[in-house]
């Protein structure tokens, strides 16, 4: 478990370097386009596609990072004060909607592409690439959040089971 | 099933999750596809939705926001905060509550840089707090002033939750921008008023600098602003030209603060490393939010509910500015508990039809719903911007100070909201003039 949790969390953590690159690369090209269009009326002509497709990677992909950086805003007011083995038991509870997400993602998602790439979709417009490409980002945003939330999911059962505290928890 | 019920299942049970701490954006979801399925009549909708995600996500508006949010990341990381405040200190320092009137023209200019609220707030309570303290300031005139001057950075553009309620409302994030621009030097301006008045009644509380600068010291603090200015006319002149979209200014804006970082020799690896981990971090946490709020808000169109909704309203015989002070007070309401991003994608399937249906401008009743929302960011119990403050105040700020000092500013936010309520044109003035 040790292992599998140290994994899911190292990949997650990349995830927000790809995503920063990612977004690095829209501001740059952007830029360009935006410079090539107002002194030598020229454009980069897949600029406008490619900003979409990374906006999706770097929202999809980061679900997990943020969940594992403690991200994702909840209303703590009365969540705060249950004792640390309420709030496991809560979180347990409460997660299935979290697992509803993923699962859909993650199983209609991979429907979708599969679709797509037996019928040899493309994408619309100038940046022509097999549609299942950014397809595929879905199902992976699912799948990375949903690791993620496993993890989560066996600390809080540990700790509504008595196997170990809430402090124990956090420190590892 | 009928409308009401099923709008009282939904919100009811969006309630208890939220209430029971499960994050807004997997309650808005998870609720949405569980209720979904019964109201579809399986797992037909489930399709529509996923594909609906991505759709969503890659939609041009919407791109803006990694860019802005990237940007405002780079540029809290960038130690702009200390010299402007030098500045602020050599020009101001020797009026009666000088500080504290710089510190929210401080936070009006980054508000100009940067599209959220938290930022101004964070710099300046690491560098204006504890220099305003040590100089005798009253330390709820000090902490007020940062946390209002930092709820500025949504309502001055550019603003992330603009081009939220842009996408939602189906209006110009340019336009919104530009809205935005008079309400929040208004603001501003209400504020440093404010502190003026109360320092000049009663002294003690923001007694002036006894250090005196020469006018080449004066002069020379005045390059810390040179970088920001830039930024600013660069980002929103480009926009106010008609020479970019907002997607585009944004990226400009990105590279441009980049380029600010490198000057100022920021750009180092633990640097890079926290300006990816911030941006990143609250790009996923909307944007999570926005994918929940895809299902939401199919389930409440398709259902009819949202329909429903607006009838019952529309029909309701009362004067339509009764109707639009209700929406109002239930935003005041929402922001001591939830965040604006959350708020706009909850309540939007169901308001913004009945605000058009009402014959009102949805350009204006976004900025009054962004004015509101600076509002939230100040008002306990889970107004961010305490939060904020009181994680990086020095140790003699309790929260039970924050909590006090932030009313008259909340006030302030409020006499601007029935201003721009009485006057529409305040806000689509601007807006009319830009070139398309």
């Amino acid at each position: 478990m040790r292992f599998f949790e140290k994994v899911i969390s190292k990949v997650n953590e990349s995830m927000m370097w790809i995503a920063g690159c990612f977004i690095l690369i829209m501001g740059f090209v952007t830029t360009t386009d935006v410079l090539l269009r107002s002194t030598i009326n020229s454009s980069i002509q897949w600029a406008f596609s490619l900003n979409g497709y990374l906006c999706a990677a770097v929202a999809l992909l980061t679900g997990g990072y943020a969940l594992l950086a403690n991200q994702h805003v909840k209303v703590d007011i009365f969540y705060a004060h249950f004792p640390p083995r309420v709030r496991s038991i809560v979180d347990i509870c409460t997660s299935s909607l979290l697992f509803l997400l993923c699962g859909v993602f993650v199983w209609m998602g991979m429907s979708i592409c599969l679709e797509s790439l037996v019928a040899g979709y493309r994408t619309e417009g100038v940046l022509d690439i097999p549609l299942f490409i950014p397809q595929m980002l879905i199902p992976l945003g699912g799948l990375l959040l949903g690791l993620q939330a496993i993890i989560d999911l066996v600390h809080n059962i540990k700790v509504a089971l008595g196997l170990t505290t809430a402090k124990e928890e956090d420190k590892l | 099933m009928e409308a009401w019920l099923l709008a009282f299942i939904l919100l009811g049970s969006l309630l208890l999750f939220l209430v029971l701490g499960l994050p807004v954006a997997f309650s808005l979801g998870g609720l949405s596809l569980a209720i979904g399925y019964f109201v579809w009549g399986g797992t037909g909708g489930f399709y529509a939705v996923t594909l609906g995600s991505l759709g969503k996500l890659s939609s041009f508006t919407l791109t803006a926001i990694p860019l802005f949010l990237l940007m405002a990341a780079v540029l809290r990381h960038s130690g702009l905060a200390d010299d402007m405040y030098e500045m602020i200190n050599r020009w101001m320092g020797s009026i009666k509550g000088g500080l504290a009137m710089g510190t929210v023209v401080i936070s009006a200019i980054f508000a100009a840089m940067v599209g959220i609220s938290t930022v101004a707030t964070a710099t300046l309570g690491l560098t204006a707090l504890p220099s305003m303290l040590k100089r005798g300031y009253n330390k709820k005139l000090a902490a007020g002033a940062i946390c209002a001057g930092g709820a500025l950075g949504i309502i001055i553009p550019p603003s992330v939750i603009m081009i939220i309620y842009a996408s939602e409302a189906e209006v110009s994030a340019g336009q919104m921008f530009f809205g935005g621009i008079i309400p929040g030097v208004l603001m501003a301006t209400l504020f440093i008023i404010y502190i003026a008045v109360r320092c000049m009644r009663n002294p003690s509380e923001g007694p002036p600098v006894q250090e005196n600068f020469t006018w080449a010291q004066k002069l020379t603090s005045l390059r810390s602003v040179s970088l920001p200015v830039l930024i600013i006319l660069l980002v929103l002149g480009v926009i106010y030209l008609g020479l970019a979209t907002p997607t585009e200014a944004a990226a400009i804006g990105l590279v441009g603060s980049l380029f600010c970082a490198l000057v100022r020799r920021k750009l180092n690896l633990e640097n890079i490393k926290q300006m990816f981990a911030m941006g990143v971090g609250v790009n996923a946490m909307v944007f999570w939010i926005i994918i929940g709020a895809v299902a939401y808000s199919r389930l409440v169109t398709m259902s009819g509910v949202g329909e429903w909704f607006s009838e019952l309203v529309t029909g309701m015989e009362v004067n339509r500015w009764l109707i639009l002070v209700g929406m109002q007070a239930i935003f005041f309401m929402l922001g001591m508990f939830l965040d604006p991003a959350g708020i706009i994608l909850i309540t939007g399937p169901f308001f913004l039809p009945v605000v058009t249906a009402l014959g009102f401008d949805p350009l204006w009743y976004g900025i009054l719903f962004i004015i509101n929302m600076c509002m939230a960011y100040l008002t306990p119990p889970f107004g961010f911007n305490l939060f904020v403050i009181k994680a990086v105040a020095p140790p003699g700020l309790t929260m039970s100070d924050v909590y006090v000092a932030i009313w008259p500013f909340v006030l302030i936010q409020a006499i601007t909201l029935a201003i721009i309520a009485a006057f529409p044109q305040l806000v689509t003035w601007l807006p009319s003039l830009m070139i398309k």
